[in-house]
């Protein structure tokens, strides 16, 4: 007995992040916070909710870094960004900050009440050897309850990833959908006439250089597995489709056809490509298999028709044509009839992304000289401007489509930003010496 | 009977030539007859048409000029189709020279959709080139869209410049 004991903590000591949750239930939760903490980022008079999130305690034997200031501040920018909570500044608070009160019976609620927080966030962690274990729990400070809390156990390096996974949880129990605070960006990067690719957590740490060829490597696609990424590369001096996989950084040829084989997106599903060739004279939409083959052409025009994006149920594709003069978004279905024209307004509209919720397309808009993200609903509705300011490309939606990625030139060069799908919160995440493009939100990770 | 053999060896050795010039104005076949030559790389590539293939070796030509291009516009311009008859003629002089085609953006606007606008201007500029006679299986074509600026300011002037096409000499 003791030897399984045993034998399963080393067990659970060896995944990156284990869970073993003291969680209350799902349906205790929505009792206690009654309706009043459900968020809607749809609605812009949302009342943000007021939290206070102090540093974790230091439970270890012995005095190591700092590391609960740390842990706290990544939960902190994590929610503060959500744009769901307003986030108390720490100066605030008012309970002692020595005395470790985990539980709901040790902790001065009143103390928390009279800074006017609805909800806390409380944790510890002990650090050793390398180790690193942290518990957080999650309290109604109203109603003195304890929400929800997570043990992780792992290396000190994923420190931040066990505050953003309890982002995450402290998201889903608000709004019934966890955040995407574990996620990554792919993005092409470089000076001219060179660009590699890149990834690195969602806000811009753990920055890692995935492409050295010294050639123009570009446009970057998630597979909805987060294993491989399609993107252009320049390597044999025509755009050419590749294939990389993040398990070894090997480059797989997909579709080296002459002249463009660029923009190539995968199906929800993940069985289909879709790109833009211009083999036969001009670029048109294609479909293929993950490998290259089985080519079917959805677009039958001459002229320039690039940059699909499919709808989250796969059924429809969005793509940008010049067939009316200045390139406009279109919508088809996904083999390429029912098309129709979804931008009147503005002669210069392209880079449509498909929301994963469905219903809104970014997409940029020329407006006087600069370049602008908007929104649009599939019908053609809710036309809504996002940026101002500098010019701004290349939207790219989190998996849960509450945020959006961008590339802007606001602060000099073009850098990866980040905004709330409404807009707000916009910040900048990236400051590479070149030009950084093309920002693809990856898919939640597994398990 | 000996006479006569002699007469259709030299049918025969004449008639390629003629053929050649007919078919290919230049076609660079002042070549020994087949059999007694490997073929070059270069060759080969010339027969199968060099779109598609793989360039390995890049050549700046500094006798082959740029030609620009209006804002969001792949129309080959008064002033290009004179730049484009000097860059015909140097083919001419130089028919063994393949040639590759890059389509060039100035930054503003949708990579993507710049990408198939410089796609559209080295194809206008290679149907302009074969219309003066150059051989189209001769030239390739890519475009680099806004990749690769040659002036990086933020001015019409600068902008102007990267609306081009610019012409490299290229081998397999």
């Amino acid at each position: 007995m003791i030897l399984r004991l045993a034998l399963l903590l080393a067990a659970l000591a060896l995944l990156p992040v284990a869970l073993l949750a003291p969680v209350p239930s799902l349906s205790a939760d929505r009792q206690t916070a009654g309706g009043k903490v459900y968020l809607d980022i749809h609605d812009p008079n949302v009342r943000k909710l007021p939290i206070a999130l102090p540093a974790f305690f230091n439970t270890g034997t012995r005095e190591g870094a700092p590391l609960g200031e740390e842990i706290a501040q990544v939960l902190r920018e994590d929610l503060k960004f959500s744009g769901l909570f307003d986030v108390l500044n720490s100066e605030m608070y008012l309970e002692d900050p020595k005395k470790p009160a985990l539980t709901r019976e040790a902790i001065a609620f009143d103390a928390w009440r009279t800074i006017k927080a609805d909800a806390l966030v409380k944790g510890k962690y002990q650090a050793a050897g390398g180790q690193l274990e942290t518990e957080a729990r999650l309290f109604d400070v109203l109603h003195e309850r304890m929400l929800t809390g997570k043990q992780y156990t792992g290396e000190a390096k994923d420190l931040r990833r066990m505050a953003h996974r309890f982002a995450n949880e402290v998201l889903r129990v608000f709004t019934e959908e966890p955040g995407v605070f574990d996620t990554q960006i792919a993005f092409a990067s470089g000076p001219a006439g060179q660009k590699d690719l890149y990834r690195m957590d969602y806000d811009g740490h753990n920055l890692r250089k995935m492409t050295a060829e010294g050639t123009i490597n570009t446009l970057p696609s998630w597979a909805p597995d987060g294993e491989s990424l399609l993107f252009t590369s320049y390597k044999w001096r025509n755009p050419d489709l590749y294939r990389l996989s993040l398990r070894d950084l090997k480059a797989r040829e997909v579709s080296t056809r002459p002249g463009m084989n660029t923009g190539g997106v995968w199906s929800p599903k993940g069985d289909k490509i879709a790109l833009t060739l211009s083999k036969d004279g001009d670029p048109e939409i294609y479909l293929m298999a993950p490998d290259g083959s089985g080519l079917q052409r959805l677009t039958q025009h001459r002229g320039i028709d690039v940059s699909p994006t499919w709808s989250p149920d796969g059924r429809r594709i969005a793509f940008v044509s010049d067939r009316t003069g200045g390139p406009q978004v279109y919508l088809m279905d996904a083999s390429g009839g029912d098309v129709h024209r979804l931008t009147f307004q503005g002669n210069y509209n392209t880079s449509p992304a498909w929301s994963p919720r469905g219903d809104r397309i970014a997409f940029v808009s020329r407006v006087g000289g600069t370049f602008h993200i908007f929104l649009i609903a599939p019908d053609g509705n809710h036309l809504q401007q996002l940026t101002t300011a500098g010019n701004n490309e290349d939207p790219a939606w989190s998996p849960d489509g509450r945020f959006l990625a961008f590339s802007s030139s606001r602060d000099g060069r073009y850098q990866i930003y980040l905004m709330n799908a409404n807009g707000a919160n916009q910040k900048r995440v990236t400051s590479l010496r070149g030009d950084s493009r093309h920002p693809a939100w990856g898919p939640r990770p597994k398990g | 009977m000996k006479r006569f053999s002699y007469g259709w060896l030299a049918v025969l050795l004449v008639l390629p030539l003629l053929w050649g010039c007919a078919e290919e104005p230049v076609k660079p076949d002042a070549q020994p007859a087949p059999g007694t030559k490997e073929l070059t790389d270069a060759d080969k590539m010339r027969e199968k048409g060099l779109e598609g293939e793989r360039i390995a070796k890049v050549m700046e030509e500094p006798a082959l000029k740029d030609i620009y291009f209006d804002y969001d516009k792949s129309d080959i311009r008064g002033d290009a189709k004179a730049v484009l008859r000097e860059n015909a003629a140097w083919l001419k002089q130089n028919p063994k020279a393949l040639i590759q085609i890059e389509g060039h953006c100035d930054e503003r606007g949708t990579n993507e959709y710049n990408m198939a606008l410089g796609d559209r201007r080295a194809r206008a500029t290679k149907d302009y080139l074969s219309r003066l006679g150059i051989s189209g299986k001769r030239i390739a074509t890519v475009s680099f869209g806004e990749e690769k600026p040659v002036c990086t300011q933020q001015s019409e002037a600068c902008w102007a410049k990267n609306r081009r096409a610019h012409f490299v000499q290229v081998a397999k």
